[in-house]
């Protein structure tokens, strides 16, 4: 059963199967939704008063309308671009200062050993914490909603990096060491293509980090055209379609961003040994 | 190896020091005639902006020793009505001040989305690991829902089960969840072909197989995910807490920027002080429960030959 056949073959049933759990799950959405639609009361009670005509799980019908008025309005795309370009830029920068601070952490013993406790302690704190305190430093403006993504990002990838490095298996360096290789060759060739994956790995939580971080991050001085607003104002008035078709584009979104990059990661390092069964 | 952490511990120290001490030289300078100094610099070098040390300490006393009844000012919303839980007022009393409260509420929340994320998780990953049909029947499905922040989930969270702990504490569950899925399936599907041939041949089916093989051989990997777990736990727990929480230390955050924290009828917020105390205590408490995740980790996987 662990056995798997050469992947060639194998990809179309995955595929069929995959589409097996699809058309199951929108089946029993339908139901459900058609189900709550008869049974289910359509009142909230929020906090002092009752809402009303709020669809708990709201009918494919619904759903489609709202999504039609977002995309007709024009709304939606201009959320998507905005929030995209903020991910993008925070994500690029922090990046940057995450995998440079990591590889020069592990550069020599004594600079690792003055900077552990400081990445130690910005590990736990949540970028989202600094919220208050960078809008209070830098305004409520642009610069703080990229500047606390950078922040996300920066801690998760410095981490990653210093870790890949640091589990460089010692025979490597100890070898190149041995045959001459001075400090910059030994990174390019031995520390870094053995710490990729570890880079990579944490890239890829630093993107969906950078997600999160963004959706609490345009609460602050709030615009319209921003995908977090979009479900702060979507919640404010108890809109489930417009919250549901909010969740499903911001998880579209994530999920394209990591395919591509897998897909980047896969050409970067076709290069390595794959243990496929 | 005894001198060479004592050497680590020494300039961690030394590097901690001189960051405190630099820190305290910068925000004290407001103190002196700075009138040199170009108008941008003098901006900045503002206790409202850069606080003082003794500052940091007036606030953190401040907080750490208020008594809960004579804190609540007009909008403050912490309390032990807003947990609803009927050991917090008793936890409220013993604990004292406003900010080991938020403490312990979050890192209780943690705990939980932790221990009970942390449970699905794995079996979920080892699911997906193991068998190549889970695996092409669930991945794509669960490689969307993780895909969805688990911050954005929380208002849908907020209509189904009202305003109250559960939907504080169900997108927690489901970042670990969503965290924990990860390095279980790999720990699985990447446990070497000859360990599980060898136990095969010796006769290892089921139960024997799973207790002795897999779960020893995913465990490094589970436990190395442990720690970025709990990361995420700690993110969204203060997310939840600083867009809806009522109370945590996401809230006192939220509340000291506001300035809705009263102590003894002085307002504690509104200038920097407060909110970086909050920040600094968190980080105090989050490597606490790092190095406790830490410490468990390397228990486990004692065994582990080096280079995996």
């Amino acid at each position: 059963m662990r056995l798997r056949a050469s992947t060639a073959g194998r990809l179309p049933t995955s595929l069929k199967r995959a589409l097996v759990t699809l058309f199951l799950i929108t089946l029993s959405y339908a139901i459900a939704s058609e189900a709550a639609n008869l049974l289910l009361p359509h009142r909230v009670f929020v906090g002092v008063h009752y809402i009303e005509d709020v669809d708990f799980i709201p009918t494919y019908s619904s759903l489609a309308e709202e999504f039609q008025f977002l995309a007709v309005s024009g709304i939606l795309q201009k959320s998507i671009i905005v929030s995209t370009v903020r991910v993008l830029e925070g994500f690029g920068l922090g990046s940057l200062i995450g995998i440079s601070l990591g590889i020069l952490s592990a550069w020599t013993r004594r600079l690792e050993y003055s900077l552990d406790p400081w990445m130690n302690f910005f590990r736990f704190t949540p970028a989202l914490a600094l919220l208050p305190l960078y809008s209070l430093w830098f305004g409520t403006g642009e610069i703080s909603k990229i500047l606390l993504i950078v922040t996300g990002v920066a801690v998760v990838t410095w981490l990653g990096t210093d870790h890949g490095i640091r589990e460089t298996p010692q025979t490597l360096v100890r070898a190149a060491l041995i045959l001459g290789a001075g400090r910059w060759l030994l990174l390019r060739k031995i520390l870094l293509p053995s710490a990729l994956q570890h880079i990579f790995s944490s890239l890829r939580v630093a993107l969906a980090l950078a997600w999160v971080t963004l959706i609490v991050a345009e609460l602050m001085n709030p615009r319209i055209p921003s995908l977090g607003y979009l479900l702060a104002l979507a919640s404010a008035f108890t809109k489930v379609q417009t919250i549901l078709v909010g969740i499903t584009v911001i998880g579209s979104l994530v999920l394209t961003s990591d395919i591509i990059a897998i897909t980047l990661y896969n050409r970067a390092t076709s290069w390595m040994r794959r243990r496929d069964g | 190896m005894k001198r060479l952490v004592a050497h680590q511990v020494s300039v961690g120290l030394i590097s901690l020091f001189t960051g405190i001490a630099l820190y305290t030289l910068i925000s004290n300078a407001y103190l002196y005639n700075i009138s040199g100094l170009p108008e941008t610099v003098r901006n900045v070098l503002r206790p409202g902006i850069i606080p003082p040390t003794q500052e940091l300490i007036r606030v953190f006393i401040q907080l750490v020793s208020v008594q809960p009844n004579q804190i609540g000012g007009p909008h403050f919303h912490g309390g032990p009505d807003a947990t609803g839980g009927a050991g917090s007022a008793f936890v409220e009393q013993t604990l004292g001040g406003p900010l080991q409260y938020a403490l312990l509420l979050s890192s209780y929340r943690v705990a939980f989305g932790l221990l009970t994320g942390g449970a699905l998780g794995f079996a979920f990953g080892i699911v997906m690991g193991w068998s190549t049909k889970a695996d092409d029947y669930l991945h794509p499905t669960y490689n969307f829902l993780r895909s969805i922040p688990p911050l954005a989930l929380l208002s849908y969270f907020m209509i189904w089960f009202g305003h109250n702990e559960t939907h504080r504490l169900l997108p927690i569950v489901y970042a670990v969840f969503a965290a924990t899925v990860i390095p279980t399936y790999h720990g699985v599907r990447d446990i070497p072909l000859s360990y599980l041939r060898t136990a095969q041949s010796l006769g290892a089916r089921g139960r024997l197989l799973f207790t002795r093989v897999i779960v020893p051989a995913a465990s490094p990997f589970v436990l190395a995910g442990l720690r970025y777990s709990l990361m995420v736990a700690w993110i969204t727990t203060v997310g939840v807490e600083m867009l809806m929480g009522g109370d945590g230390i996401g809230q006192l955050i939220y509340d000291v920027y506001a300035g809705n924290v009263y102590a003894g009828g002085l307002t504690v917020g509104v200038d920097a002080a407060g909110i970086i105390v909050c920040i600094l205590s968190l980080g105090v408490v989050g490597y606490a429960t790092d190095f406790v995740a830490k410490t468990i980790a390397e228990k486990f996987t004692r065994w582990k030959p080096e280079g995996l």
